[in-house]
């Protein structure tokens, strides 16, 4: 009797962590920003440190 | 806290250390000579080691050039000695293993980065760079003046900030009647550092309509900004502090040249926490 398939287990990809990181970026950024001022401005620069912090993902903990 | 009060704990604030004062006073002077501020300050060995130590960092862009209080003194001149003096002064005023509720530690660390990020803005928009690095280096100390002297209240803001998910200057002031920042103010003013630096520290959090915080002290809060937002990348519990109204345009910054100062911004802070 064949045995049953062992699960594969996926590696993790790149794609994986970026998303992971995404996600506890877009989390730290939400709280960060909860109390500032909701205007022009401060969109702008929430746009400016969230790709900031995109290009710079290795460095994220 | 009320104003007599506020007083008594002034007064009884630690005192600059006495090299510090009379270099200062020199520096002051209108017959001021740099081999005069150079004799008082080699008196004081250690604080000559930190002074060099300060002047060759990432923040003033002159490492390893400056072997000597002479040098120092020329490299940078008599006006830039004296604020460095000041922040020295400051930290041996409220040393860095003498905590009470507040990690010292990482105030200064913040001070330092915020100083820097302040010299940095500064010389890229042409203000003057030492009185930014002091106004930064000086900005919190209202803090550590709370954390001296008042730590039973201190704690109460604490719990009403934690309570109402407000700003620790708003939670100061409902528990001391005034926030870091006035109170470091009037330190400032008590150990005589320039009216340009203490209007800057006073202002930071001024949010008040009518508040006519001065350029300097806009350069401050926008700096001490910069720094919360480039810890959100490290950190869960950052709250970026308000932008004062108009800030950028009064120190004539746009968010596109903030973009492309951040990375190097960045580097300056990560260089400089990992030498403190």
């Amino acid at each position: 009797m064949n045995k049953p398939d062992a699960p594969v287990e996926r590696a993790t990809t790149a794609t994986d962590t970026n998303s992971k990181t995404d996600e506890v970026l877009a989390r730290r950024i939400d709280r960060a920003f909860r109390k500032v001022q909701d205007n022009k401005d401060m969109s702008v620069f929430r746009l400016i440190l969230s790709e900031y912090y995109r290009a710079s993902r290795p460095r994220i903990r | 806290m009320n104003a007599m009060q506020l007083d008594e704990v002034i007064c009884h604030l630690p005192v600059l250390p006495h090299v510090v004062q009379r270099a200062i006073e020199v520096i002051d002077s209108d017959d001021v000579s740099q081999n005069e501020v150079v004799d008082i300050l080699s008196k004081d060995p250690g604080l000559v080691t930190q002074l060099l130590g300060l002047a060759n960092s990432p923040f003033y862009g002159l490492s390893g050039k400056v072997l000597s209080i002479q040098k120092a003194c020329v490299i940078l001149g008599l006006h830039s000695i004296r604020n460095t003096l000041l922040g020295l002064g400051a930290m041996h005023a409220f040393p860095v293993d003498q905590g009470n509720v507040y990690d010292r530690k990482a105030l200064w660390q913040h001070a330092h980065s915020v100083a820097g990020i302040a010299r940095f803005l500064a010389s890229r928009i042409g203000m003057e760079e030492g009185s930014a690095f002091t106004a930064g280096l000086l900005h919190d100390i209202g803090e550590l003046v709370f954390d001296d002297c008042c730590h039973d209240r201190l704690h109460e803001a604490l719990q009403y900030q934690q309570d109402n998910d407000c700003y620790g200057f708003e939670a100061e002031r409902e528990a001391f009647g005034i926030d870091h920042a006035m109170l470091g103010a009037k330190l400032a003013q008590h150990w005589k550092v320039p009216a340009v630096v203490v209007n800057a520290i006073g202002g930071h959090h001024a949010m008040e309509p009518g508040s006519d915080t001065t350029q300097l002290g806009c350069l401050v809060n926008v700096s001490d900004f910069i720094w919360y937002a480039l810890q959100i990348s490290k950190r869960d519990d950052i709250l970026l502090p308000p932008l004062l109204v108009n800030c950028l345009a009064r120190i004539e910054v746009k968010w596109s040249q903030i973009r492309d100062w951040l990375p190097e911004i960045d580097a300056l802070i990560q260089n400089n926490i990992s030498r403190l």
